[in-house]
């Protein structure tokens, strides 16, 4: 292997294996993808609001995804399903209309493919955004004040006003959310991968109903043991 | 010159003018500027890069701290330490290395050095900008580039004239026989600028890339630029250095030229492993990349062992850099050996999302890419300026504080990624309590962070003293007697 020429052909060659592969492959597969006719009418994906597509560039923007994922695994591969992190895998339909998607490499926090079905309200996800610690108390998550705007009550206050709990009201003060702030919550309420579609069937819900009745003692471990069973045993 | 910077008697030009091959020492010449600039500034950003690490370290316990200050939170401070990682020291002490090898196995001077300090320096103010937008609330959340990518022609315009450097230096070798080395080397600089535009075009503003794609385009970017590369410059480090340090020829070309091949071919598809939001196929076309890249790689390994094994102990040059090449080698096989282990799906459940993965990253920039470009900076930087290392004692106190920095690094993080794992795959286990048991590791992972810190300024430190030395040889003595 004296020869220049003959090394930049290999390489050349394998380069080309690797971008047709990998690129040129994803390419067509993707861009041949459409959103799924439903029976009930409408598509899936159906696309999100322009607030939330802008919620995404703050989402980009704060390094979010550095401890987030978006990628729940199918059920019988970890616990994604049974921690309700999810109600099926995802696919890659669920993120068709997307500009940018976040899958994200590890989960110092929850994954949050289907955050918005889990927490549907917009200020809930502000009160957490403003500071993680007052919805869950012992959370690691940096909180963004620089997306909030305190600011003096004028009159009766500001319906936009965050409703902080007791213990941190300033009385006189109010806490406004920025536009920035706005469109984050609103992504991350519409991130909900729940439409059934072919290639992901539906996992149904687990009913403990029947175990309530028949073990009242144990109420809490005996369909959580189960659910862990059965993720761990299923192939 | 001290006895140590001497070479060996080969390397001197033979009497007759056909053959006529310059003298290393001239060779060291020519590449001292670009080369020396590169290394500084690559030890710069890799003490930013630990900097910004520390404190994104801090920030996980305490996180409220500096919570007002959007350029500091978390996701962008750990974006600005990775990137100073890659971009401003991998990237850049790769590419020293790089043409200073070109210039030496070529027998030849390095072409076009000054342009090449002027592209130097253009890369450093592509870094310092793409830092900055980061800062600034611009970055992207791409795993390899994460500078917004309205800096990527900053970097292939630099690229162009550091590469075109590097490229005349191989043309014009004096040297036609062509060790492994420069083919590493050779592919190395043939993929970095594919990879680059193909980020660059694709994910910027001009197509319209919408879906999984994006985070097909980006993974597949990380995993060449860490595997092809920085790995390939790594690999073609470990290549030269072990039969130079051991005054051995390479035991088989052959050999040496399968491994090249499998390696490219099956490292370039290997980064899929972790990713369940992408098709099937991909994570099993990595894992099975990984798999098979055991052979190539198990065939380097017996390549370098019958290459050192058989040198003369008594005739062995005694080199700093040697210990750092050794822990490369290790560093390599280990790191490999790690990410075929991860991407097995039994692992792949427990491990893949979690903070195991950026202790392997760590453990794969560290221990294999970073430790093989010290060891070269440690033979190199004394020939250029042509003043032997100042102090010992910051060599040995750089080499013992990086080994323990980085164990504890990416060992503490592993553990916790497996303790993280299995708690998360327990579903009985709140996020709450899962968060709360990786904790202690994540502690340990700073102590790491805190001592590599200490050992990148024991370095510049002593580069600084290097700089002072030399600069008394040629310039500071002229000065005292014309002052005289």
């Amino acid at each position: 292997m004296n020869n220049g020429p003959f090394i930049f052909l290999g390489v050349l060659l394998v380069m080309l294996w690797s971008w047709y592969g990998i690129i040129v492959k994803n390419f067509k597969d993707i861009t041949a993808l459409r959103p799924q006719p439903l029976l009930e009418g409408g598509a899936y994906p159906a696309g999100r609001s322009g607030t939330a597509n802008l919620g995404q560039n703050v989402y980009q923007a704060n390094g979010c995804a550095a401890c987030h994922t978006m990628q729940t695994r199918m059920k019988g591969y970890g616990a994604d399903i049974e921690r309700g992190w999810g109600r099926r895998n995802m696919v890659l339909q669920d993120y068709l209309l997307d500009q940018h998607v976040f899958l994200g490499e590890m989960r110092v926090g929850p994954d949050l493919a289907s955050v918005g079905s889990r927490n549907p309200d917009v200020h809930t996800q502000l009160l957490h955004l403003y500071n993680p610690r007052f919805t869950v108390p012992d959370s690691m998550m940096p909180q963004f004040p620089y997306l909030f705007e305190k600011r003096k009550v004028r009159g009766r206050g500001s319906r936009e006003a965050l409703r902080l709990p007791e213990k941190v009201r300033e009385p006189g003060f109010e806490i406004i959310p920025t536009r920035e702030a706005l469109a984050l919550a609103e992504y991350l309420v519409s991130l909900r991968a729940e439409t059934p579609i072919f290639e992901a069937p539906m996992i149904p819900k687990p009913e403990p109903a029947p175990q309530k009745t028949n073990a009242p003692a144990a109420t809490n471990a005996a369909p959580g043991t189960n659910a862990d069973a059965a993720g761990k045993t299923q192939p | 010159m001290t006895a140590s910077v001497t070479e060996t008697a080969s390397a001197r030009p033979s009497p007759d003018a056909e053959s006529w091959q310059p003298l290393p020492e001239d060779i060291d010449h020519s590449c001292r500027l670009p080369v020396m600039f590169l290394f500084t500034w690559g030890i710069v950003w890799l003490i930013v890069s630990l900097i910004f690490g520390v404190l994104g370290s801090i920030k996980m316990h305490a996180p409220g701290m500096l919570a007002n200050e959007p350029a500091l939170t978390y996701g962008r401070v750990v974006a600005v330490s990775s990137t100073a990682f890659l971009w401003g020291f991998a990237s850049q002490a790769g590419i020293g290395i790089a043409l200073w090898l070109f210039a030496r196995m070529g027998r030849t001077f390095l072409i076009l050095p000054r342009a090449s300090l002027v592209a130097a320096m253009i890369w450093n103010l592509g870094v310092l900008l793409g830092v900055g937008a980061i800062m600034a609330g611009e970055m992207t959340h791409f795993a390899g580039y994460q500078m917004p990518l309205w800096t990527a022609p900053i970097f292939f315009a630099a690229f162009v004239i550091l590469g075109l450097s590097g490229l005349l230096t191989f043309v014009s070798r004096t040297e036609r026989e062509l060790y492994p080395s420069t083919w590493f080397l050779f592919a190395a600089f043939f993929v970095f600028p594919w990879i680059l535009a193909v980020i660059g075009l694709l994910l910027g503003r001009y197509t319209n890339i919408r879906g999984a794609l994006e985070p097909i385009i980006s993974i597949w970017f990380a995993n060449n630029f860490t595997m092809l590369w920085l790995g390939s410059i790594a690999l073609g480090v470990l290549f030269y250095f072990i039969s130079k340090l051991s005054q051995q020829p390479l035991y088989s070309y052959s050999m040496a030229g399968f491994s090249f091949w499998f390696y490219l071919l099956l490292a370039t598809v290997s980064g899929f492993q972790n990713a369940a939001g992408l098709p099937n196929w991909m994570p099993s076309l990595s894992a099975v990349a990984n798999t098979l890249i055991l052979l190539p790689v198990g065939v380097i390994v017996y390549n370098w062992y019958k290459t050192s094994a058989g040198h003369n102990r008594a005739k062995k040059e005694k080199d700093i850099s040697t210990k750092y090449l050794n822990f490369a080698a290790f560093g390599f096989v280990s790191a490999i050996l790690l990410r075929t282990l991860d991407s097995c799906p039994v692992v792949d459940e427990v491990v893949g999302l979690t903070v195991f993965q950026a202790g392997l990253a760590h453990w794969t920039l560290y221990a294999f890419i970073a430790m093989a470009f010290f060891g070269a900076l440690y033979h190199i930087a004394p020939r250029l300026t042509e003043v032997d290392w100042p102090s010992a004692g910051a060599v040995k106190a750089h080499y013992g504080l990086t080994v323990a920095g980085i164990v504890i690094f990416a060992a503490s993080l592993m553990l916790g990624g497996y303790v993280e794992g299995t708690a998360i795959n327990n579903p009985q286990v709140a996020f709450n309590t899962v968060s709360r048991q990786t904790l202690p590791y994540l502690g340990f992972s700073s102590i790491g962070l805190l001592l590599l810190l200490a050992a990148q300024v024991a370095l510049l430190w002593n580069l600084a003293l290097l700089a002072r030395a030399q600069y008394r040889e040629c310039c500071g003595g002229v000065r005292r007697e014309a002052a005289r």
